[in-house]
């Protein structure tokens, strides 16, 4: 999997790439493309052709400094909803929205999957932190 | 004694087919689930419970929920041990362990008690009036203060348990589950809109639970248990028992504490003792009801006095007897019903006094109908009875026998959660009392917290106040009817400020917890403390945990007689969150412990770890100060690792660095702009030290830039920084020249980094690199490669800050580990070393960091103005033309070295002359980073000293008169070691 911070300077200089509104995800077989800041996109892809990348982008990679957590179970939002202060437990927080944010004092980006699923962004050096404070905030729920 | 001999024997909403045995003060006592720890206490026939915050005058049980100012006590043992619990609010369980507090040595016999015969030596602020000789004894006398003042005390074990944290988000929120508030919830659910409901206890109802109405034409009961099921079965609701809005906040921001467990022995397995729930209301419905007010007469704080809705509590819902012969004092209608039920389950009421002339016709018919003697126009002035009350004196010198009186003065709104934004209720002549004027913004209120005191009105505003905040939400459904009962009279107060004659002289209590009592009030005046503000900071009237629940009106008014003004012209002060007390380990909730703040781990921090790393934390970070071998003392550690450094060659993790990737057409533009030293000329693979300036001129960060394509930039900031330049860099970009066609993105976490320094770094590095060349001619200082280290494609800078020919190689950060080994299995006696010999090598060097980058420091008071560019503009350039930071006085970079060669140099000292050892000694500067230095075998430091050259050479002191430390130094150049650079650029 590649993580790639793409961005545009000005619509003009980039018309191939679909960047999505903030807050939004695009999916496309194999390449999710997450709207993180105006004409700044995070891609994710198993796609190492990376053919969606067109002329005139910044490209940034962050492959290694991202570490990608998955929460599923009927209790997954309660469980985020107990260190973040996003209405994570919206129900129009769908697998179309994605948001960046706090959790555990740490920012993150929330990418729901489905109703009891929610992909979890970390910075790769607060991925131990992530995982100790999710485990403990998940023993309520155990 | 026979268990429970005050329970009544049929009524209220405990379960009598079960027993629970609980301790006060070591007695064994019995009460049934549904028994709060008060009516448990009651039961059992227990009155004295807690002795005063001042004069340990004896206490009982006033009231029966979150406003009961005496009866706190200490619940639990050891690490659970909770000090100044309201035993109103704790429910019983089995084994429930309680004790009274603030008592010297036993509740029943409290040597301290002597202090109320003292009373005429110990006014409001005696202590700032009376112990102010010797000089030096307020240590003395406030320890013995503190000993016989004040509340429960904190125990000193580590709480075992675990605390948890929530957000939540609604359309409304109610805040109260009375009438007013199920009207609302269920109003503002059948608009649409999604609804959370708090109340304060484990079951709704509110004041409904305590008394005997009709809803909908049923008895109270039902309608709750309905609105209940109703609300608990709809997705879009929330209902949170147990649960406190202790305090409301900005943007419809309330923090509620949902006690999860305190009503178990012990929570279960992983479960939380308390939640903090952090909610985000669009709009927020305040039903929290009123307080019943006391009324001020002569030892008013005796055992066996009460507020009357107590008593009907204890009745009604507990089944308790708080008295077998008791008077109920009033001036409002109230107090009447608290009567009725009484009598209604057979206790004698000895009679009923009314301070009004004259009461409704059906009230007296009701009194006689109930075999309750009534008198009118009577005034109680105080009672007898030292522990319990045995009489009660009335203004006119008669008297009347009984063991109980409960009293209803009227009712004070339940305001505070209103005022926490800043809205000060006003005095209101038709309640008597203060309300509402005005409601912060997103706020509405019903009920009795709004002034309306009677069933009627309380379910109209709610379902009204319901209504409106679900519109205001956008959520205009009309489902569902409001809720209807009987008409009812008005509550029909008088007020009863004036203080019976025989009262001013003795112990009228105004705020029963803090002991403030009329003559206090009237003392304050005298004084001139006429201002409600200092009235309250003189007695402490309203202070502290009780936030002036049963007092502050009677206060206000008493200041208001004083003064011959209306209440309504002494205005009010201010209640503050919390609305009750709030453990601090529900603040904290997981951040506690290791998990105080976030920690971040560099990709090596396995390897540190594994082998020996004694680890320190920098910020958010944890990093290996030195790696210690068996037998190996720090000092001997960290000492080998500089050592290796300038005699061969160290590696050290530095992927703590910021990194920042920026990229575009005019990144340059951004950077030249931002740096205070130019990089116009910066070619690509290479890179220039630079320093960022804050606006005000200040040195905000250094770092390198490195220009590894046309319009592609690399920087480094310190560790410390990494954020604060990310953030300077992002708001520049995007606020001030959003024209600037260039981005800028965090790489810290994707890229790891290792020095490799010393005399043999260049040999080390041509072992391990399979691609590129680190030869001077293709790696010259300065320069930037992109090579590979095995497989791993690495970006190598040869920069130097140990002053040793280095390079630091950036590495993807999950084959750092990768790289780090090939280093260490190169060949060469490779000395991975930590911070301090990171730190030790910089100071030797002369070098810049933390403590020299403190916000104070321009870059001509750090050496380095000659970096200065004065050819172009950039932030920080015009405040840096200050004539101020031109004045040769200012603090500047120095070294020091201890006169005798071997004194260790605080970090912090301040820097003043020789023998000036008498206050006020003039502070020429501070020691900002010092070490001892292996490679010169003596101690050294830097420093920032004002006048630095004209001081060059000269000896002074670096003293640290809290370490009662002093040493001799000499003023030299920072640069103690190879001042000329040369072993950064071996030839």
């Amino acid at each position: 999997m590649r993580i790639e911070l793409i961005g545009r300077f000005g619509t003009a200089e980039a018309p191939g790439f679909e960047f999505p509104k903030v807050n939004q995800v695009v999916r496309r077989e194999a390449v999710s493309v997450f709207g993180v800041a105006p004409d700044k996109a995070l891609v994710v892809t198993a796609d190492s052709s990376r053919a969606y990348l067109t002329e005139g982008l910044s490209v940034v990679e962050l492959t290694d400094a991202r570490v990608l957590f998955e929460i599923s179970g009927s209790d997954a939002r309660t469980l985020l909803a107990k260190g973040t202060p996003f209405p994570v437990e919206n129900a129009a927080f769908d697998a179309s929205a994605c948001a960046m944010t706090r959790l555990a004092g740490i920012a993150v980006l929330l990418e729901p999957l489905a109703a009891d699923r929610v992909r979890l962004h970390v910075a790769s050096s607060y991925a131990q932190h992530a995982e100790e404070w999710l485990r403990d905030a998940a023993l309520e729920e155990a | 004694m026979a268990s429970q001999p005050w329970r009544l024997a049929s009524g209220g909403a405990i379960d009598r087919t079960r027993t629970l045995r609980f301790t006060f003060d070591g007695r064994e006592l019995q009460g049934h689930p549904g028994d709060t720890l008060a009516s448990a206490l009651l039961a059992n026939g227990v009155r004295l419970v807690a002795r005063s915050f001042k004069y340990h005058r004896p206490r009982g049980i006033f009231g029966c929920g979150p406003e009961e100012p005496n009866a706190l006590v200490r619940l639990r043992r050891a690490g659970r041990a909770e000090p100044n619990t309201r035993s109103t609010m704790i429910e019983l369980f089995e084994g429930l362990e309680a004790e009274s507090q603030n008592r010297h040595p036993s509740l029943e016999f409290d040597f301290a008690a002597v202090g109320q015969w003292l009373a005429p030596l110990t006014p409001p602020g005696f202590y700032y009036k009376t112990f102010m000789w010797p000089r030096g004894g307020w240590p003395f006398y406030g320890h013995w203060l503190r000993r016989l003042g004040g509340m429960g005390t904190a125990g000193r074990l580590p709480d075992p348990d675990r605390y948890d944290q929530r957000y939540a988000h609604c359309d409304v929120l109610v805040v109260g589950s009375g009438p007013a508030g199920l009207a609302a919830a269920q109003a503002a659910l059948g608009a649409g809109a999604s609804v959370m409901l708090v109340d304060e206890r484990d079951a709704l109802g509110g004041h409904l639970l305590h008394a005997q109405a009709r809803i909908d034409g049923a008895p109270a009961s039902k309608w709750i248990a309905a609105s209940e099921a109703r609300l608990a079965a709809h997705p879009k609701v929330r209902i949170l028992r147990r649960a406190t809005a202790f305090g409301c906040y900005d943007h419809g921001h309330v923090a509620l504490l949902e006690r999860v467990a305190d009503h178990l022995p012990a929570p279960r397995p992983n479960q939380p003792r308390q939640r903090l729930w952090n909610v985000r209301a669009r709009r927020i419905v305040v039903a929290a009801g009123a307080i019943e007010r006391p009324i001020v007469f002569n030892d008013n704080d005796r055992p066996g006095i009460m507020l009357a809705s107590a008593a009907r509590a204890y009745v009604n819902r507990y089944a308790v007897a708080p008295g077998r012969n008791p008077i109920v004092y009033t001036n409002n209608d109230s107090a009447y019903a608290a009567a009725l039920d009484l009598a209604r389950v057979g206790i004698r009421v000895r009679a009923l006094l009314d301070s009004r002339a004259a009461v409704a016709p059906r009230l007296s018919a009701a009194m006689q109908q109930a075999g309750i003697e009534l008198r009118t126009g009577c005034v109680v002035s105080g009672v007898r009875g030292a522990r319990a009350v045995e009489d009660v004196l009335l203004d006119g010198g008669k008297s009347l026998d009984c063991d109980a009186l409960f009293v209803s003065g009227g009712w004070n709104p339940s305001v505070h959660l209103l005022c926490h934004l800043g809205a000060r209720p006003r005095y209101d002549e038709a309640i008597h009392s203060v309300k509402p004027a005005t409601l912060p913004p997103g706020f509405h209120v019903a009920g009795g917290a709004a002034g309306s005191l009677s069933l009627a009105r309380a379910l109209d505003e709610g379902w009204r106040a319901g209504r409106e905040a679900a519109a205001a939400c956008g959520c205009t459904d009309e489902s569902g009817t409001a809720p209807r009962t009987e008409a009812e009279e008005p509550c029909g107060a008088e007020p009863l400020w004036d203080i019976p004659r025989a009262a001013r002289d003795g112990k009228a209590f105004v705020d029963l917890q803090n002991d403030v009592t009329y003559r206090d009030i009237e003392l304050a005046h005298r004084e001139n403390f006429r201002s409600v503000e200092h009235l309250k900071r003189l007695t402490a009237l309203g202070m502290g945990t009780d936030q002036g629940k049963t007092s502050n009106v009677n206060g206000l008014a008493i200041m208001a007689r004083l003064r011959g003004e209306a209440i309504d012209a002494v205005g009010t002060t201010a209640f503050r969150p919390p609305y009750t007390p709030v453990a601090f380990g529900a603040l904290a909730g997981r951040e506690r412990g290791e998990h105080l703040i976030p920690v971040r781990r560099t990709p090596l921090h396995a390897w540190h770890l594994a082998h020996g790393a004694l680890m320190t934390s920098a910020g958010h970070w944890m990093r290996p100060r030195a790696y210690l071998r068996p037998g190996e003392s720090f000092d001997g550690a960290w000492q080998r690792e500089t050592r290796a450094v300038r005699g061969a060659v160290g590696i050290c993790d530095v992927s703590t660095l910021g990194k920042i990737d920026v990229q575009g057409p005019d990144a340059l533009e951004l950077l030249e702009r931002v740096y205070c030293n130019g990089l116009r000329s910066l070619q690509v693979g290479r890179a220039r030290y630079g320093l960022m300036l804050r606006e005000d001129g200040m040195v905000l960060d250094d770092g390198t830039t490195s220009r590894i394509g046309e319009q592609h930039y690399f920087i480094t900031t310190t560790t410390a920084n990494a954020a604060r330049v990310l953030q300077h860099l992002e708001y520049y970009a995007q606020m001030v020249w959003p024209e600037l066609r260039v981005h800028v993105a965090s790489v810290s976490d994707q890229w790891g980094q290792i020095a490799a320094a010393g005399p043999r770094s260049r040999d080390l590095l041509a072992r391990v690199v399979s691609r590129g060349q680190v030869d001077e001619a293709a790696l010259p200082f300065l320069g930037v490669v992109d090579a590979a280290i095995g497989p791993v494609p690495v970006r190598i800078f040869r920069i130097s800050y140990s002053g040793e020919l280095a390079y630091e190689i950036a590495v993807p950060s999950r084959n750092t580990e990768t790289v780090w080994s090939a280093l260490l299995g190169a060949g060469l006696e490779v000395t991975p070393y930590g911070l301090e010999a990171l730190g030790t090598l910089r100071i030797e060097k002369g070098h810049v960091a933390g403590g020299e980058l403190d916000g104070r420091t321009t870059p001509a008071d750090l050496g380095l103005g000659r970096m200065v560019s004065r050819t172009k503009r950039f932030v920080g350039a015009r405040m840096l033309g200050r004539v101020a930071l031109a004045d040769p006085q200012r603090r500047a970079l120095v070294g020091l070295e201890p006169l005798d060669g071997k004194s260790l140099i605080r970090a912090g000292a301040q820097l003043v002359e020789p023998g000036e050892r008498t206050p006020p000694v003039a502070m020429l500067g501070h020691v900002s980073s010092a070490t001892y230095s292996p490679t010169l075998g003596r101690p050294i430091a830097l420093g920032l000293l004002a006048g630095a050259a004209s001081r060059m050479g000269r000896t002074l002191v670096a003293a640290a008169p809290l370490l009662n430390e002093a040493v001799e130094v000499k003023v030299v150049s920072p640069a103690f070691y190879d001042p000329e650079g040369l072993r950064m650029k071996p030839t």
